[in-house]
């Protein structure tokens, strides 16, 4: 790298940094802080924020205590960075009521307290439409019923329907104006607007029930068809056959949606500027029986993974939040991508988000993380070059179990329903591909992930637990506290766990700690010959495998990564070269002899290893941007590498074997299986839809599934380790 | 209380010219981290609270407050990602390479960002920043090496 570009990056960064002026504190008023608990340094940051932008963005008295009690719900998010303040409790604000017709109330109730988390998606991928039909500009809506797309068309006062795999139109027919609203029932598609409601045959397409009430929205299930007509504070229930009104239920504020879950129809109001209420509506008595606030105006609702997903929008901007009706706890999702999010649709365990700027944002519901995001506003083929998706008000999505169909309207004044297909929501939707299988949340680690006495281990946390996972429960089953490090490696009857702090034997039942060593380790640690095996940089330490007393010291070995027990040998990994510009170094010990038998010469700094039947396979830190990075062969006949597989999305990091086939990780990118027959790389995968970079290095194999963790940026806390069924790709 | 503290503030003169000399870097350095004004001023604010109560066992106060502050910064970038999307920048900044660097920071994962923004802004040698990142020295090495790479392609 040349020397000009360092020079000018650090010019360009001190320049940077001096186009920033600190607002710098009286060191008396910031000394004030010392004396009592602190607040997390983010949630300052973004509670003052948050706080200037009511105040810009109102300008009123009110609007300063609006912003007063907005920033309180926000301080008390716990996913904020705390160094070191207390964690904080959250009491949600659910509420019942034994009432049929709750009370108007314009009272500005407090937000519920609301937790955050970061669905960051890894990367910005343009979405191709796989199928595309042109339809008069001005479709309000689609939706997804016997086996048909149906579009509401307000500009022809139509409602279409269309072959989904032909994409032809098979029928259609003339329905009241303004009509955009979309919901199916038993024999029947409900179409609503302003005008009035009318239930169609989807075979005829015939009108066979009209009624003239407004509806902003519309519902179907349990029995009834459930509308809001966005002013008045009040859901209608309707007869699914007659559309003739069964009950009408007093509202806490004008719904602005409404959708059927949980045994519940849902509804969502506008209390005041920053605030939204959702309320659920038991259908045996017409009664409110829940009512949860959320920040905004909803836009959307929709059921995914035993939560209610929405969208909402008000002065602060536009929010993703999931709203668990069991507990009445909001969870905002802080997107980046985006900036105001109009619709929302569910697929089992996928949320999918559209936002007004023309991206799309999958969520996992399950892991509450991005998935991927994808940009249909910079037009790709076949739109061709110049023609960008428009603001339309037709942003509703719908999900036909293959695809998902939304209306865009282009800058050139066409509008397309379109349909993207399954194969970018992840291989889980595709039978025989790697799937998640299981969550569990745990403290975030770090080291590698070991199976040994049926249990997955984990080490490296926070608090430097050991951390036991059983995975036929996938529950945290041990966790032992007190450990040196987050490196891990198993005996005969014991656990090793090294780090920093020296090395320990670990009774894997009782946590107790049976011998200890004040060597410490970097990452390299392995049992084998009756001894366990570290590596602390240049030299490789053979310890008792019983004591832990020092047996052996091997120097002038570069030791910064992996160690194996294979073919007679101990394996080292050098992490670090001789030469850091020309590759690395395998180096093979003789544990007869405690000498070196070979120093293996590899494409780069070799990582960890994984044993098969015949040969060493070790993983490669990539050299520069897009050079070298996969996974070496290393035949233990001759010490030399015998192959490489270098098609790996990032940085090859862990590798286990499943017998014939071998799982590489990696920091960054996907989990990849390679063929080790034929070193070829068979699927890439990136099954659990996590956005934000972190350590996925970790993998383990437990005989069944595949484990592996999520960034620290879950949802779930800390982090969770996660099992994946590879399918197809476990070989009887 | 409150007093209290700002009198005995007051009487520890090095703390209050350490305080002085000290803060705007600070701040700078944890905006460079962030992408956020207000969180660098945020970090290094509580950097020196926390500094504060430790005053008499620190050795190396910069050092001290350089680590908290890429500590507090990682931190945000777990819990806090991308909020807000991109550098706080003026205006009316419009140098090619202030910009360039900019948005090849906005760019990178915090690894390499944190990084470069220690090789380059700290000045700090490669495995100082490895223990203050906590990872080994060649990573560190490709993080800053990929770092350039990019800042490469975009300064040309």
């Amino acid at each position: 790298m040349s020397t000009d570009v360092e020079s000018r990056t650090r010019a360009a960064l001190h320049d940077l940094a001096a186009t920033m002026t600190p607002a710098k504190p009286l060191l008396t008023d910031l000394l004030e802080r010392a004396v009592r608990p602190v607040e997390p340094a983010a949630v300052r940051a973004r509670s003052r924020r948050h706080s200037r932008m009511l105040v810009a963005t109102l300008g009123t008295a009110a609007a300063l205590v609006i912003g007063v009690v907005v920033a309180t719900s926000i301080d008390r998010n716990p996913s904020s960075p705390s160094p070191s303040g207390p964690p904080v409790s959250h009491q949600p604000t659910t509420t019942k009521s034994p009432t049929t017709t709750a009370p108007v109330s314009t009272s500005s109730a407090p937000p519920a307290p609301t937790t955050s988390l970061v669905a960051d998606a890894p990367q910005q991928q343009l979405l191709r439409p796989s199928r595309s039909i042109d339809v008069a500009t001005g479709a309000a809506s689609v939706g997804i019923g016997y086996g048909k797309v149906w579009l509401a068309e307000t500009a022809t006062s139509r409602l279409v329907a269309f072959e989904p795999t032909t994409s032809s139109e098979v029928g259609s027919v003339t329905v009241r104006p303004d009509s955009a609203h979309l919901a199916f029932i038993e024999d029947a598609v409900v179409v609503c607007g302003l005008d009035g409601i009318e239930r169609i045959d989807p075979e005829s397409f015939t009108i066979t029930a009209s009624v003239t009430k407004p509806c902003a929205s519309i519902a179907a299930g349990l029995g009834s068809v459930w509308v809001v007509d966005g002013s008045s504070p009040r859901l209608v229930r309707l007869d699914p056959f007659t559309l003739e009104q069964q009950a009408v239920i007093g509202l806490d504020a004008p719904g602005s949606v409404v959708t059927v879950a949980f045994g519940l129809a849902w509804t969502s109001g506008v209390l005041d500027a920053t605030t939204g209420r959702v309320v659920g509506i038991e259908p045996a008595t017409n009664a409110v029986a829940q009512r949860i606030d959320v920040p905004g105006r909803i836009t959307a609702l929709a059921e995914a993974d035993s939560n209610l997903w929405a969208t909402s929008v008000s002065e602060l901007g536009s929010n993703v939040l999931r709203v668990d009706t069991t507990s009445g706890a909001v969870t905002t999702v802080r997107n980046s991508i985006g900036s105001e999010y109009v619709s929302l649709t569910a697929t089992g365990s996928v949320v999918a988000i559209r936002s007004l700027s023309g991206g799309f944002t999958l969520l996992n519901a399950e892991m509450g993380t991005a998935a991927r995001w994808y940009d249909i506003s910079l037009a790709p083929d076949p739109f061709g070059p110049g023609v960008a998706i428009v603001f339309d008000g037709t942003t509703r999505l719908a999900w036909d179990g293959a695809s998902l169909w939304n209306v865009i309207e282009w800058s050139d004044g066409t509008t397309q329903l379109v349909a993207f297909d399954a194969g970018w929501f992840g291989p889980s939707a595709v039978d025989g591909e790697p799937t998640v299988t299981a969550v569990v949340p745990t403290a975030h680690g770090r080291g590698r992930l070991v199976t040994a006495f049926d249990r997955i281990w984990q080490a490296g946390t926070a608090d430097n637990s050991l951390i036991g996972v059983d995975p036929a429960t996938a529950s945290v089953v041990a966790t032992f506290e007190g450990m040196p490090g987050p490196y891990i490696a198993s005996g005969t009857d014991s656990l090793y766990v090294c780090g920093p702090g020296g090395v320990v034997r670990v009774d894997p039942t009782s946590g107790s700690t049976l011998a200890t060593n004040g060597q410490q380790c970097f990452v390299s640690i392995a049992v084998g010959f009756g001894s366990v095996w570290i590596g602390t940089g240049s030299t490789v330490y053979r310890l008792d495998e019983s004591t832990l007393e020092l047996q052996a010291t091997i120097t002038d070995v570069f030791a910064r990564w992996g160690i194996e027990i294979a073919f007679g040998s101990v394996w080292v990994a050098d992490g670090e070269g001789r030469d850091a510009n020309r590759g690395g170094h395998v180096t093979r010990i003789d544990p007869t002899t405690n000498s070196v038998l070979a120093v293996i010469p590899t494409p780069s700094r070799a990582r960890l290893f994984e044993a098969t039947d015949d040969a060493v396979w070790v993983t490669m830190e990539p050299i520069g941007l897009t050079e070298y990075a996969g996974l070496v062969r290393i035949d233990p006949g001759s010490n030399a590498v015998t192959a490489t597989v270098t098609s790996f999305p990032v940085d090859a990091t862990d590798v286990v074997s499943l017998g014939d086939d071998l799982v590489v990780s990696s920091h960054f990118g996907p989990l990849a299986i390679v063929d080790s027959t034929t070193a070829t790389v068979l699927t890439a995968f990136d099954p659990y839809f996590d956005g934000p970079p972190g350590d996925r290095s970790a993998i383990t194999w437990d005989g069944a599934r595949l484990w592996t963790r999520t960034p620290s940026s879950s949802y779930l806390g800390e982090g969770a380790l996660i099992a994946i069924d590879l399918g197809r790709y476990v070989k009887e | 209380m409150i007093e209290s503290v700002a009198s005995s503030a007051g009487r520890d003169e090095a703390f209050t010219s350490f305080y002085d000399a000290t803060y705007d870097r600070l701040a700078r350095l944890g905006f460079l981290l962030t992408g956020s004004a207000a969180v660098g001023e945020e970090l290094a604010q509580d950097a020196f609270i926390q500094l504060y109560r430790r005053w008499a066992e620190v050795r190396t106060p910069h050092g001290w407050v350089r680590a908290a502050v890429v500590s507090g910064s990682r931190s945000w970038w777990r819990k806090s990602k991308r909020q807000p999307p991109g550098l706080d920048l003026a205006a009316d900044v419009d140098r090619a390479d202030i910009v360039a660097v900019r948005d090849v920071l906005d760019g990178l994962q915090p690894r390499y960002r944190t990084a470069l923004v220690l090789r380059f802004f700290e000045d700090l040698p490669e495995r100082e920043i490895a223990e203050l990142m906590d990872c080994p020295l060649g990573t560190v090495k490709s993080l800053i090496h990929r770092g350039l790479q990019r800042m490469k392609e975009e300064l040309s």
